[in-house]
């Protein structure tokens, strides 16, 4: 994955930037939804707020785990880049722990939708 | 007179205050907590700070009881929100337009609007409707709801109700000017049959006085152009521009809660609103009327209750 020359900081970051898509996407999702009048509508039956809110978050959550998965094999198997080069073990383990505050953060903030009424 | 989070006056309030205690309570005991695992960790024993320090305790601690803690006051703060959120049909709807400084309050189902003072009958559902016909302004009255922003093309609403009779203040809530420090206003919580009584007297058309004095301040008023700003019910003055006088000599204060309300302080503000509130939307009259005039339009105006 490690590109020469290329900082390994975007890989620890990756997590918070799948939060960040997120946290931008349901907002505007919400907020066009209230400003459209769209706020009761359907698909497919289901809700419409709630039923695109909870996709996008299984998404984020899926690749919250992925980033969080690859960190962790490559913890556990000895760290050693595809060039041979050893990437800082703290550097991993960053990624790691960021994957995991950004699943908890993604939570927090679908948690609402389930809760609170689309547009009160 | 009630302007406090913590002294509320109806079940949304309440809820709010309870929710107040509850943060303010238990980050009053973490923080207890953690100052007496810091004096452990200074001064304990080697036992106690060796198992202070262990990777486990700081996971515990660190990690798990933040997590643990925030998502059940997360969970517990929107259970609160949709709680607020619900009602009983067929409120008493209230309509308030927030303006560069005071309060235009209007009751669409009586058919009548006041200002700068909102009446409320006890133990009745209420919704009220607020925007801005200019800057936006928040609605606050803390003993009643939470925040409710008044933004300008947009309605926004709230539930609630009073418990009890009192009144209650009120502050505009977000920067809006000059004079946004002067933009008060107070809520009269009073029981079904007195709200009635108070509906009646502001529907009731206001007839020229027949008192001498009165009728001159009559007058004055319509020659001076106020009513070009201000609509007194029944007369042929119905400016929107200003708050409306109908009843004005019963309210609890004058220009949204800056003066209290007597013949003095009327004067004081007719002649010269620009040294009471400068920047506010009223010029001053001190060159318009003479001494008499003045005293005339005030009394005039106290007369309206
Ligand atoms: C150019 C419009 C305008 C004119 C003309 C005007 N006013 Fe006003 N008046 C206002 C505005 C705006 C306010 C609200 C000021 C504030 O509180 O920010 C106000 C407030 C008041 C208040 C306080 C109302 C309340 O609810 O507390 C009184 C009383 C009053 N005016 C009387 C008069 C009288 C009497 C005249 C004529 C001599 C007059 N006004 C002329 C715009 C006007
Ligand atoms: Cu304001």
């Amino acid at each position: 994955m490690q590109v020469a020359g290329f900082s390994p900081i975007p890989a620890a970051l990756a997590g918070l930037i799948v939060w960040a898509a997120h946290f931008g996407l349901i907002y505007g999702a919400n907020a066009v939804a209230c400003a459209r009048g769209l706020a009761g509508g359907r698909w497919l039956g289901l809700p419409l707020v709630p039923a695109l809110v909870l996709g996008l978050t299984a998404l984020a959550l899926l690749a919250v785990a992925v980033i969080g998965l690859r960190a962790w094999q490559r913890l556990e198997g000895g760290l050693s880049g595809q060039e041979g080069e050893n990437e800082p073990r703290f550097m991993v383990w960053l990624t790691l722990a960021i994957a995991l505050l950004s699943a908890l953060a993604i939570l927090w903030e679908a948690l609402p939708v389930l809760l609170v009424p689309a547009c009160a | 007179m009630h302007h406090s989070v913590l002294s509320p006056m109806g079940p949304e309030a309440a809820r709010i205050a309870e929710l107040s205690w509850l943060l303010f309570l238990g980050g009053a005991a973490i923080f207890l907590l953690v100052m007496l695992l810091l004096a452990l960790a200074l001064g304990g024993g080697p036992g106690v700070r060796r198992r202070l320090g262990a990777r486990r305790a700081i996971l515990a601690g660190g990690v798990a009881f933040p997590v643990l803690v925030l998502s059940a006051l997360l969970v517990h703060t929107l259970g609160v929100a949709a709680a607020l959120g619900l009602g009983e049909p067929a409120p008493l709807r209230i309509e308030v337009t927030g303006r560069q400084y005071w309060w235009e309050v209007r009751y669409p189902d009586r058919e009548v609007v006041t200002a700068n003072e909102i009446h409320i009958p006890v133990g009745r559902a209420v919704e009220l409707l607020v925007d801005s016909g200019d800057v936006i302004h928040s609605f606050w009255v803390p003993s009643l709801h939470g925040k409710i922003d008044m933004i300008p093309g947009r309605v926004n609403r709230r539930r609630f109700s009073l418990d009890r009779p009192g009144v209650l203040r009120g502050q505009c809530a977000e920067f809006c000017g000059t004079q946004h420090a002067l933009m008060a206003f107070f809520v009269v919580a009073e029981e079904e049959a007195e709200f009635e009584r108070w509906l009646e007297r502001l529907r009731a058309p206001v007839a020229k006085p027949e008192e001498p004095f009165l009728a001159q301040g009559w007058q004055a008023f319509g020659q001076a152009g106020c009513g070009a700003c201000h609509a007194v019910r029944g007369t042929p003055w119905a400016g929107r521009s200003g708050p409306d006088l109908t009843l004005l000599g019963g309210r609890l204060s004058l220009a949204a809660g800056t003066l209290d309300n007597h013949l003095a302080t009327l004067a004081g503000w007719i002649a010269g609103p620009q040294d009471i509130k400068p920047g506010n939307r009223m010029p001053a009259f001190n060159t318009v009327l003479d001494g008499p005039e003045l005293r005339a339009v005030a009394a005039w105006l106290e007369s309206l209750r």
